[in-house]
């Protein structure tokens, strides 16, 4: 398919990956149906859809340009909120919550917005327009109504699409969006029994955090890693008073009832806002047991090597997004 | 050897027994095996050796070939079902046994699978319970569907219900396209199959992924099933409907490659 000639086509179809054919860029859809995004993360979801003998044979291969339009026949909700995060801070938690509102569509860490974000990277040549406007007919198709009835849609993005922030700013300038981060230890020492793809230097470029190559591969792990998040958090805090807020992982859970929801315009019934409340005594990650901040066991857990890192290069930034936390104002 | 097999078709049990309040009573006979049974088993024919509605034999009168009979232009769902079937219809018929009766064990020697031949129900009426053993297993069939029963091995029904048990019993002949929807175990049992293996052809099974993504039905009669063995049967046999000849082979090569690129998608 090159071109859509029959919006039913794509109906209940959703971008599953991007791929580069020949040094252009290409869409590969999944169906879905009418499925709503249950797991914590996209992958779970298009994992379980892979599964599915259907859809191991039958995908829609299309060049990018399908999206446009994609939008224009069948345009998604307007985003209601991003969130950002420094990763390992409680964001699946927060999202979660938002879930727990049946009317709430969640995208969490969606390989194709990402790879959207960081095309420059596979393709030199590509533009911030191209970018911006790619990253924008993605979003259309990732939040299409699939039940009917949805209402509000938030897309989570990667850690390190933080960095990213000014051109997600020139695609959704009315998007309000929160930076979550935590304590610079706990967060290394999370990382350090199961480290994401940003701390490995090579599965994702170090360039993007500002380091070159030879120097990312000579450091300590831990030194990589902290500059990492270091990177990520000074972004946020150089860019959040341009519709931002900040959110520190302490405030979780009731941040959510008590201000957030409020910030990203929501409204809720009762019932709604006991969703949530219910939502909070699942954890995240281990779905029998209520949520329970584990800093101390965390904290307990940190090396050395970890403290001197975090000291080194993450807990001036991190003072800094505390200090200009407690200055914003209340959400009204 | 598989005992029965459920066929993926699946047909509207309604609209079955609106067919069946178009014969009068006196239109059923009584089934030719009369030692088998107790209680009242008859049937019509829809299609006969000599295309006779009460003809529900079909060795005796081997001489004659089959037709279909006049209660068929009556039964226009029936004529709808029987149009699924890509292969040469022997006879059909509607048998009943009523409540309260039994069919006593038996086998069924003459329905030849191996002579390619192939003998397919489809419950239009039934209740929970009649009891149907077939090599002393309890089988139990719901209206609508369609199902492979290998009767050469002992069986038994009992009605012990209120209501009669009335299936559509198709008798075909065994071709690829009916094998297409067999499990390998079946269809693999006499030397079509060794033929069919010459068909393998992975470019005809791509042929028919592009023409199957042009086409929302085909999309959703795919999406039907989840289990894997089905899904290939049921994807072997739309594509040899449609005139593609590929093997199960070839889809299940197709799957594990599938599989493997999206396990490995991030690799560059």
């Amino acid at each position: 398919m090159d071109r859509l000639t029959d919006v039913a086509q794509l109906e209940g179809w959703v971008p599953a990956r991007f791929f580069w054919r020949e040094g252009k860029p290409f869409v590969d859809w999944c169906y879905l149906g009418a499925q709503r995004f249950e797991a914590s993360f996209f992958e779970q979801t298009m994992g379980k859809c892979m599964a599915r003998p259907f859809n191991l044979l039958f995908r829609h291969q299309t060049p990018i340009e399908v999206l446009e339009q994609w939008q224009q026949t069948r345009p998604g909700m307007n985003p209601t909120g991003f969130i950002f995060h420094m990763s390992r801070c409680g964001s699946t938690l927060l999202c979660q919550m938002l879930k727990a509102i049946p009317t709430n569509v969640v995208i969490s860490e969606a390989r194709p917005i990402d790879a959207t974000l960081r095309a420059q990277f596979t393709a030199t040549e590509t533009t911030d327009d191209q970018r911006i406007s790619w990253l924008r007919w993605v979003v259309s198709a990732m939040g299409q109504p699939r039940l009917g009835g949805e209402q509000n849609f938030f897309v989570k993005f990667d850690a390190w699409n933080t960095l990213d922030l000014p051109l997600i700013r020139r695609a959704f300038p009315d998007v309000p969006w929160i930076f979550l981060y935590r304590d610079p230890v706990e967060v290394l020492v999370s990382h350090f029994s199961n480290r994401g793809a940003h701390m490995i230097p090579g599965v994702l470029t170090p360039t993007l955090f500002g380091m070159d190559v030879q120097t990312a591969f000579s450091m300590r792990p831990e030194d990589y890693c902290a500059k990492v998040l270091a990177s990520i958090c000074s972004a946020a805090l150089q860019y959040y008073p341009d519709g931002g807020r900040l959110v520190s992982y302490q405030e979780l859970p009731q941040v959510v009832p008590e201000s957030l929801l409020k910030f990203f315009k929501l409204r809720c019934s009762a019932e709604d806002l006991a969703s949530v409340q219910a939502a909070t005594k699942r954890d995240a990650k281990n779905s029998s047991t209520t949520f329970q901040s584990d800093s101390q066991q965390k904290q307990d857990k940190a090396t050395d090597a970890i403290r001197d890192a975090a000291d080194k290069w993450l807990y001036p930034i991190y003072e800094a997004l505390e200090a200009a936390r407690e200055l914003q104002p209340a959400v009204s | 050897m598989i005992s029965r097999f459920k066929l993926p078709f699946n047909f509207d049990p309604e609209a079955l027994r609106s067919d069946l309040d178009r014969i009068s009573p006196d239109e059923w006979v009584t089934h030719f095996n009369q030692d088998y049974f107790e209680g009242e088993w008859t049937g019509v024919a829809l299609r006969s050796r000599g295309g006779s509605t009460r003809q529900l034999a079909s060795q005796s009168v081997a001489q004659l070939t089959f037709a279909d009979t006049p209660l068929l232009e009556r039964c226009p769902y029936v004529r709808k079902t029987l149009s699924t079937f890509q292969c040469t219809l022997q006879s059909v018929r509607f048998l009943k046994l009523a409540a309260g009766s039994q069919i006593k064990e038996h086998r069924d020697y003459d329905l030849g699978f191996k002579e390619g031949q192939l003998r397919l129900h489809i419950p239009v009426t039934t209740n929970p319970d009649v009891q149907f053993f077939l090599d002393a297993h309890r089988v139990e069939l719901r209206p609508g569907e369609c199902w492979y029963l290998d009767l050469s091995l002992p069986h038994w029904v009992e009605n012990r219900g209120a209501d009669d048990r009335i299936h559509l019993v198709i008798d075909c002949e065994l071709n690829e396209w009916l094998r297409g929807f067999l499990p390998p175990e079946l269809a693999g049992d006499s030397e079509v199959n060794e033929s069919d293996k010459n068909f393998s052809s992975p470019e005809e099974l791509q042929r028919f992924r592009q023409a199957v993504l042009k086409d929302l039905n085909l999309q959703r009669r795919l999406r039907e099933t989840d289990d894997r063995e089905s899904f290939i049967r049921l994807l072997v046999g739309l594509g040899r409907q449609l005139g593609y000849r590929f093997s199960a082979a070839d889809a299940e090569d197709a799957m594990r490659a599938e599989q493997q690129a999206w396990i490995e998608r991030w690799i560059d």
